[in-house]
């Protein structure tokens, strides 16, 4: 069943994105909630995010030509939505000072 | 196994060939016949629960509509006297904790517990035993739980809960303790059916059906039970951190014992925003299996819209803290969660312009379900819109805790909810008798709630514009809000002359006698096929995502038992299940058959949590016996292995009959039980690091850490305990029994040792939960792993017995696994909660 049938890696294929966008969101939460953060930190993590992003749009691209599975298409537009909700929540970590003290 | 999946690779046009065996649809009909008079409550099939469920859950929406109107009289006027204070309070906080917790989630659930079997080509969904017992728990529960209104009992704490307001001092009575225990079991049976919904839509769909061509009802239902798996568990952990200040004065929100009232908001709201998803998702996913059959038409963007139920799912998760925005949170933490409360609006736009695209393009019938789906977009649009305008924090902080937000998500919660369920109500109640219910009163139902809510909710935007705050019973006649509170409450009662119209209409048509049920809609999906007790006569293959447009004659090759598994195989009631993703078959799984157990399980559960309440305490542990007991006697009916190996399921198709380890069913359902189990425990954890956040010294003056040499010796005993199940499991079960038992023993030795260790340790730190909220998270957590250590005494005891009697090899080994799966799980939290005690304060300090 797992090679016939791989629930995870066609799970991962389309949360992947979603994923990444999670990781970003509760670290950027996480690390301005516990104390004075750092704008290199979140810089750093949010073009991390971005490209990552990025890497998984172009690999969805790439493989989506000539399908049309809902795979195929779920891996892309989770991608597409994933790279505008993180750079949504950064233009507060851009705007905003990341520590009030500073 | 290979040579069924080789079989099947070839299909020829229909699986089985006519004509089909003498007395095969009479030996079918007689195993899945459903039985009368009052042992019907013994029925377990998901299609007589499912009615249940939603009968009982309309009963509540009918039942906290009345509070609601209630309420309303009391606005109606300026100080009006109709309504104590007291009441009010009562009377809000029922009506908004009756609907979201006893309607809202329930009727969801139940519809798809009701839907699914149908829709998904199954004989019934794999857990039949637990849908029954979930349903019961939240029949007995639910209706304990609102009856202690007419003892003056009820909650008054508002839905949310908030400490301090419900903390002991504030809230003495037993009011508080009813929503706690009530409502937090009534939780576990949501998570039941998640664990069941899960399971089915993964595994028991029709040869074929593909994910790709799953209705996407079938996809809507996988995420909300999906989040249901992640969200649940923190509003669990919550109300028992609650419930266990309340009882045992541990001051986890208490501010000056170092506890924070804004941990119980953050836990609340963690479930508490998924949750306004896992009510609406559903309400989509049967938008958009209706508007396809009301327009003719192929649903525009199907996969789109598939893949924006996910997004949404995940994307609902980050929003929990715009409830909190007047809080006290930093600008950049508000600023975060306001960005990702914008961001969700554009998978659910996806959705949106899909419905609307699809009804443009085709030719729409205007019936009853229309006009609901219609009034739906108008409301949930302008719900989504307010809910962009609250979004923005500035304006959040404006309108916060004012009828503006009342306004806001009645809009979302009716439009998005209830106005689609009608609207499925209307359409799927042909299912029941054939009958279906009258279109000229449905436009009067249509008509009267449409207007009855936007003249009762509408206003409501602009008494909170003008400043009326929420919850307040009564306000002066000077306040300038008098003539907009009337309008608001005549709306209301037109809105209820809508409903009590449509239920004297369901009434009638129910009356009517049965006739054939045929496809009134015309519509495209699976649950319009001939069916009976046992659902279809044979399992349709499924090819395409439209199966009733696209596959001609599937109806009456599937009724004359020409496709898969035509009667029964093994002379019990059986479905077939299929791989996840391509949904090709594995093996015929066997369902329980009809039992008290279930129903005698759920009373006792119930009656062990509301009894408790009342501090009943010898009734209340009789009852937690008797649902023990039940819930051991079903396990152990339940791994049996059938006569047969294999069986056919179609001209020369064999396949296996039940299925161990990672392939079953029960493997997954534990499972699942496990990541609920461990994110109540990490629910716990994040108390515990909230609490240690906020603290200048950790640990606080008074409180000490345990000897490392306590901590790391429960450690070593824990994991020798899991790798002494591990070696059982993967070396003894088939044939060393004597050995088997000697280990399992020894395993639970190890688990009960590590667990007194820690404790010791603990109590030569001088642990006191009471002096603060530190301590108490740590205690929290330790209670925590001592429930876990008293169920794996059971399933130790139970395992032992199991393999004495000889039931835990070969085809029986599936209570073995799963056990250890429970065992390994139980084993990880508690390391990680023994090693967070240990090095969080240490990382902190340095």
């Amino acid at each position: 069943m797992q090679k016939r049938d791989p629930l995870f890696a066609s799970v991962m294929r389309v949360c992947a994105p979603l994923l990444v966008w999670a990781a970003h969101f509760f670290f950027c939460y996480a690390y301005v909630a516990a104390g004075c953060a750092s704008s290199a930190v979140l810089g750093v993590t949010t073009v991390l995010a971005l490209s990552a992003c990025c890497g998984l749009l172009w690999l969805s691209w790439r493989s989506r030509i000539g399908k049309g599975s809902l795979l195929d298409l779920g891996a892309f537009l989770a991608s597409v939505l994933s790279f505008i909700a993180i750079t949504w929540s950064t233009l507060p970590l851009i705007f905003m000072a990341a520590c009030r003290s500073a | 196994m290979t040579n069924a999946m080789k079989s099947t690779a070839s299909l020829p046009a229909t699986p089985s060939s006519l004509p089909r065996p003498p007395g095969e649809l009479e030996q079918l009909t007689r195993i899945w016949k459903t039985p009368k008079g009052f042992r019907f409550l013994t029925s377990v099939n998901n299609t007589n629960i499912g009615l249940l469920y939603i009968g009982t859950a309309l009963l509540f929406f009918v039942l906290a509509g009345v509070l609601a109107l209630l309420l309303r009289v009391q606005l109606a006027v300026p100080d009006n006297t109709f309504l104590s204070p007291a009441v009010y309070n009562q009377l809000f906080t029922m009506h908004g904790t009756v609907m979201m917790f006893l309607f809202a989630i329930p009727v969801v659930e139940a519809i798809a517990v009701y839907l699914l079997p149908g829709m998904l080509g199954a004989r019934d969904l794999p857990f039949p035993r637990l849908s029954a017992y979930a349903f019961w728990a939240y029949f007995f529960g639910g209706l304990g739980f609102f009856c202690s209104i007419f003892a003056g009992l009820a909650p008054d704490g508002g839905w949310f809960m908030y400490p301090p307001l419900t903390g002991k001092e504030f809230s003495p009575g037993l009011n508080a303790d009813f929503w706690l225990l009530g409502i937090g079991f009534i939780e576990i049976s949501a998570i039941a059916g998640a664990i069941e919904l899960i399971v089915g839509i993964l595994f028991t769909r029709a040869h074929g059906m593909t994910l790709g061509k799953m209705p996407v009802y079938a996809w809507s239902m996988l995420v909300v039970a999906v989040m249901i798996v992640f969200a649940f568990p923190a509003v669990i952990a919550g109300t028992t951190l609650l419930e266990l200040e309340r009882a045992f004065d541990w001051p986890f929100f208490i501010a000056a014992r170092g506890g924070d009232p804004i941990l119980w908001q953050h836990l609340f709201w963690f479930f508490g925003h998924p949750e306004v998803y896992i009510i609406f998702l559903p309400a989509a996913g049967m938008v958009s299996t209706m508007i396809p059959s009301i327009a003719g038409t192929p649903l525009v963007g199907r996969k789109a819209i598939t893949v924006a139920l996910v997004v949404v799912g995940f994307f609902s998760f980050a929003l929990w803290a715009h409830h909190m925005f007047t809080a006290g949170l930093g600008p950049l933490e508000a600023g975060l969660i306001s960005a990702a409360s914008m961001a969700v609006a554009i998978p659910t736009a996806i959705q949106v312009f899909g419905w609307i695209a699809t009804l443009w393009r085709g030719k729409v019938t205007w019936g009853s379900p229309a006009l609901f789906l219609m009034g739906f977009m108008f409301i949930f649009v302008l719900g989504g819109l307010t809910g962009v305008m609250v979004a923005v924090v500035p304006f959040d902080w404006q309108v916060h805790d004012t009828y503006f937000i009342v306004a806001h998500l009645h809009y979302v919660l009716i439009g998005g909810m209830v106005f689609p369920v009608f609207a499925g109500l209307y359409y799927w109640l042909p299912l029941i008798k054939g009958q279906a219910m009258s279109e000229a009163w449905g436009r009067w139902v249509f008509g009267l709630m449409f207007a009855g809510f936007n003249i009762a909710f509408f206003p409501m935007h602009l008494t909170g514009m003008l400043g009326m705050p929420r919850r307040v019973y009564t306000y002066g006649a000077d306040m300038g809000w008098s003539g907009l509170n009337m309008l608001s409450t005549i709306g209301a009662f037109v809105f209820a002359a809508g409903v009590v119209l449509y239920f004297i209409d369901l009434v009638r048509t129910l009356r009517k006698p049965s006739r054939p049920i045929g496809n009134p809609w015309h519509a495209a999906t699976m649950e319009w096929l001939p069916n009976e007790d046992y659902a279809t006569r044979s399992i349709p293959q499924v090819t395409s995502a439209d199966p009733l447009w696209d596959q001609p004659g599937l109806a009456e090759q599937v009724e004359a038992g020409q496709h898969w598994l035509p009667g029964t195989r093994t002379g019990l009631r059986e479905t077939i299940l299929t791989t996840p993703i391509a949904a090709k078959p594995m093996y015929v799984m066997v369902l329980p058959g009809d039992s008290w157990l279930p129903f005698i399980a759920a009373l006792g559960t119930a009656g062990f949590f509301l009894l408790l309440t009342i501090q009943w305490n010898l009734v209340a542990t009789l009852c937690g016996i008797a649902a023990i007991v039940s819930i051991i006697m079903w396990l152990w009916e339940s791994d049996r292995a059938p006569l047969q190996t294999e069986v056919e399921i179609g001209d020369g198709v064999m396949l296996p009959v039940g299925m161990t380890g990672p392939r079953s069913h029960s493997w997954w359902g534990t499972g699942i039980m496990m990541v609920v189990d461990l994110t109540i425990f990490a629910s716990l954890l994040f108390a515990f690091i909230h609490i240690s956040m906020r603290l200048n010294i950790c640990p606080p003056p008074g409180a000490h850490l345990p000897n490392a040499f306590w901590q790391y010796s429960s450690i070593a005993l824990l994991l020798g305990s899991s790798a002494l199940m591990e070696f059982a499991r993967r070396t003894l079960v088939d044939q060393h029994t004597v050995w088997l038992r000697c280990v399992t023993v020894l395993a639970l030795a190890c688990i009960v040792g590590g667990f007194a260790v820690v404790m010791l340790g603990q109590q030569s730190a001088g642990l006191d939960p009471t002096a603060h909220a530190w301590s108490a998270t740590i205690a929290a957590m330790l209670a925590y792993q001592g429930f876990h250590v008293f169920i794996l005494a059971i399933i130790g005891i139970y395992l032992f017995l199991r393999s004495w009697d000889g039931k835990l090899r070969g085809r029986n080994r599936g209570s073995f696994d799963n056990s250890a799966l429970i065992w390994h799980g139980s084993v990880l939290q508690g390391v990680i909660g023994t090693l967070a005690v240990s090095l969080l304060p240490q990382w902190m300090g340095a």
